[in-house]
């Protein structure tokens, strides 16, 4: 027991030593975080910033210039689309910069060639050719006005044909003139065709608190990055030394463990802080969180699971580079298939289940629980046993071959 | 000749010692495995939001119609149809869906009072909370219900404005087809020119961004690996000019095995951009990414230092590169993150000569940074 505490309290040394560079570095995670929440636009406080797409081309002509004003100032789609004119060039420019989700360049003669029945195609022009998940939003969007407009323009040549065929007296150009000032109106009227109800959800998160459990997940998962000097410079020797000394694997690992632990504590209580102060100071309120110490504390057994995860990843993984790529990709993966970057409802039905039965989606439970004030599943502890016995099993056997 | 031998030697003996090591390949090797699981798992429902559809009266055809457009057709949103209003609240309260649409048992009689008096009680939305794609997917449920809409407005404008007084559906349906534009409105095109075509799945889409996130985190790595070889004296024995571009050598060795699993986990997970585009991508990022690592490792020369930095990098670029989402946030800070320059040339054939700049500056850079690092250390 003795060379136990003396190990542990060598390996809080070194832990010491790294911690203002990780409590530095956790700052500045804590940082980022909060400045990618503020992006997110959780808050309900806030106005949701609109899609915003470039219109280009001949938008000077007189039929486009108003259907753009109207859509720009009486639409109900003014708050969640909004159509920019500016010439190509600018519009290329924003595209690159991710300023707008794509552009429309409308072609010379286009409303002309829309009354005569003469189609000249607007070109509609994307960053991504689909790669991004906003482009293919604004993509479908497009695609929907597109449908409607064409829609409309089948019934208004057929107004014209009915017009011309079977009111004599009737110009059929006026005819459709009129028939077109109706859909406008009606189409500005389509949210009148909705009854919207918002039902209570007793039982789920907010979109803020969603992201809050994600991006915390995804912190403590990007954050044992930093401590790779801490791992990747363990002396294996040490290990066969100690097991000669009587201080076996499972002492070794809880030593290690145990001020990794205590490392990330630190990292995790300095974040929580730095957080929760920058969001009550740039006003991002989550419904759910009656105060960041509760939330802190109930991610606790969550924080301690991945960082056995990650422990056994450093053990697992010989070397620096496939250390990082290791803590990386795991985090990533992880962090992607447990709903940390999109709400886990995106995922297929099969890869929802999978992903909350992973590390990652127990810890997100956890999380969840605790914005929601239930009882948290004990799957955590369970993995973080796992953990820690698979560590052990792994040190042994390293010392049992004598690997250094 | 004799010095280019020289450098491919060293540079094989760079990446066979990484090579060796089982885990640094296992590692590699379950990227393109993730991007193969996760291209299976593509073909399944998957979608930006969720939302369950709810005829009142399965009989409506209007509803049917409704219904069957946005359950058949090819969306980011995924839609699912459920029986009973009761279970599609109980869906939404539950999270398992965004929303639900429910539409009226008198659908076709909601949308011909809603062409006369514009206003009616066609759809219930049920949501739990409002936001800007429940608000666009609206737009996509007024599409689905639109052919019916118009149809609905037609009709009055004929019987009504025209004066022609009540038509026989039949011949209404007559004149609302007489002349069927089946031409396209719109052509889809990326920034380069080309046809812009459907990603395969929305589930593979940050692959690419991901992908180019693993070589810089390889490099990264590497750095961290020649600081240490550094400060135990690895190289003294090589010439002063020597020593400054290894580290370099020794993080491209590292990149590159890195980069072609994201090139073979692309082309699984169908986000590949074509195989010459992706070679000339492959060309520049290699060197673009070594160099900032190696510039990162000049300007932060300790080896805790450098370690506590790349989580730092990794969230950076995590959140200001369009990986998951395009924030669109401090376009002078993504422009100096690399993983930018590749998604941009991958998506735009142009931005190549941007990442080939990109890569000359950084090596400019890294080269200067070299040299007063060496300066200053008197060698």
């Amino acid at each position: 027991m003795r060379r136990f505490w003396i190990y542990a309290r060598l390996q809080l040394r070194r832990a010491a030593l790294l911690a203002p560079r990780m409590l530095a570095v956790t700052l500045l995670l804590a940082v980022l975080t909060a400045t990618a929440a503020l992006l997110l636009r959780a808050g309900e406080d806030k106005a949701p910033e609109p899609v915003r797409i470039g219109v280009t081309g001949d938008v000077r002509e007189e039929t486009v210039a108003m259907a753009l004003e109207l859509l720009q100032s009486m639409d109900s789609s003014r708050f969640s689309v909004r159509f920019v004119p500016m010439d190509e060039r600018e519009a290329a420019r924003a595209l690159r910069l991710g300023q707008i989700g794509g552009y429309a360049v409308v072609p010379e003669g286009f409303a002309y060639g829309m009354m005569t029945g003469e189609h000249r195609p607007i070109t509609y022009v994307t960053a991504s050719g689909g790669a991004d998940l906003g482009a293919e939003v604004t993509r479908e969007l497009v695609e929907t006005i597109a449908a409607l407009v064409l829609e409309t323009e089948n019934a208004v040549y057929g107004a014209q044909d009915f017009a011309a065929e079977r009111l004599p007296g009737t110009d059929p150009y006026a005819a459709g003139d009129a028939l077109v000032v109706r859909y406008a109106m009606r189409v500005m009227d389509r949210a009148r065709l909705f009854e919207l109800e918002t039902v209570s959800a007793t039982k789920e998160l907010s979109l803020a608190a969603y992201y809050l459990c994600g991006l915390s997940l995804v912190f403590l998962m990007l954050w044992p990055i930093g401590c790779t000097p801490l791992f990747a410079g363990r002396n294996r020797e040490l290990g066969l030394l100690l097991q000669a000394e009587g201080l076996g694997a499972a002492g070794q690992i809880l030593a290690e463990f145990f001020s990794y632990m205590l490392l990330m504590l630190l990292g995790i209580l300095v974040a929580g802080l730095t957080a929760a102060l920058l969001f009550g100071h740039f006003g991002l309120s989550v419904p759910e969180l009656k105060g960041a110490p509760g939330f802190l504390l109930g991610a606790l057994p969550a924080a301690l699971m991945l960082a056995a995860l990650q422990f056994l990843l450093f053990e697992l993984a010989e070397g620096v580079i496939a250390g990082v790529l290791l803590q990386f990709l795991n985090a990533v993966a992880q962090g992607y298939l447990a709903g940390c970057f999109y709400p886990a409802g995106f995922f297929p039905e099969g890869l929802r289940r999978f992903g909350a039965a992973l590390p990652a989606g127990a810890g997100f439970q956890v999380l969840r629980a605790r914005l929601l004030h239930e009882r948290a599943s004990p799957a955590v502890w369970l993995w973080l046993l796992l953990f820690l016995a698979l560590a052990v099993l792994l040190r042994r056997r390293r010392n049992r071959e004598g690997r250094v | 000749m004799k010095k280019l031998r020289r450098f491919f030697l060293w540079y094989a003996l760079l990446t066979r010692r990484l090579l060796r090591r089982p885990a640094y390949v296992a590692v590699l090797l379950l990227v393109p495995l993730f991007a193969l699981a996760l291209s299976l798992f593509a073909g399944q429902d998957s979608g930006v939001l969720t939302i369950a559809l709810c005829r009142e009266n399965p009989d409506d055809p209007a509803a049917a119609a409704a219904v069957a457009r946005l359950t058949e057709g090819e969306s980011v949103l995924r839609f699912y149809e459920i029986h009973d209003p009761d279970a599609a609240r109980e869906a939404v309260r539950r999270g398992q869906a965004d929303a639900a649409w429910l539409f009226a048992g008198d659908l076709e009689a909601q949308l011909d009072r809603f062409a006369r008096r514009g206003r009616a009680d066609a759809v219930t939305v049920l949501q739990r909370e409002d936001n800007i794609l429940l608000q666009l997917a609206r737009e996509k449920l007024f599409a689905a219900m639109y052919h019916e809409t118009s149809f609905a407005i037609f009709s009055d404008y004929l019987s009504d404005g025209l004066g022609a007084g009540p038509l026989e559906r039949a011949e209404r349906s007559r004149w609302y087809d007489s002349r069927t534009i089946s031409e396209r409105m719109l052509r889809f095109e990326t920034l380069d020119g080309a046809e812009s075509t459907r990603s395969g799945s929305p589930l593979t889409a940050p692959l690419r961004g991901l992908m180019a996130l693993l070589p810089l985190l390889c490099g990264m790595a590497s750095g961290l690996y020649c600081t240490r070889e550094e400060r135990e004296g690895c190289y003294v024995w090589l010439p002063a000019r020597a020593r400054r571009f290894l580290p370099l050598l020794s993080h491209t060795a590292a990149i590159v095995p890195a980069a072609l699993a994201g090139w073979l986990a692309m082309a699984l997970g169908g986000v590949s951009v074509g195989f010459r585009r992706e070679a000339a991508i492959f060309l520049l990022y290699a060197p673009a990414a070594a160099c900032f690592c190696e510039l990162i490792r000049c300007l932060c020369p300790r080896e805790e230092h450098y370690g506590a930095l790349i989580p730092v990098l990794t969230v950076a670029m995590l959140v200001f590169c369009p990986v998951f989402a395009d924030l669109a946030l401090l376009p002078a800070l993504r422009l100096l993150l690399p993983p930018t320059w590749a998604l941009r040339a991958a998506w735009d054939a142009a931005q190549l000569a941007g990442l080939a700049l990109y890569a000359l500056v950084l090596f400019a850079l890294t080269a200067l940074a070299a040299f007063v690092r060496q300066k200053r250390r008197g060698l």
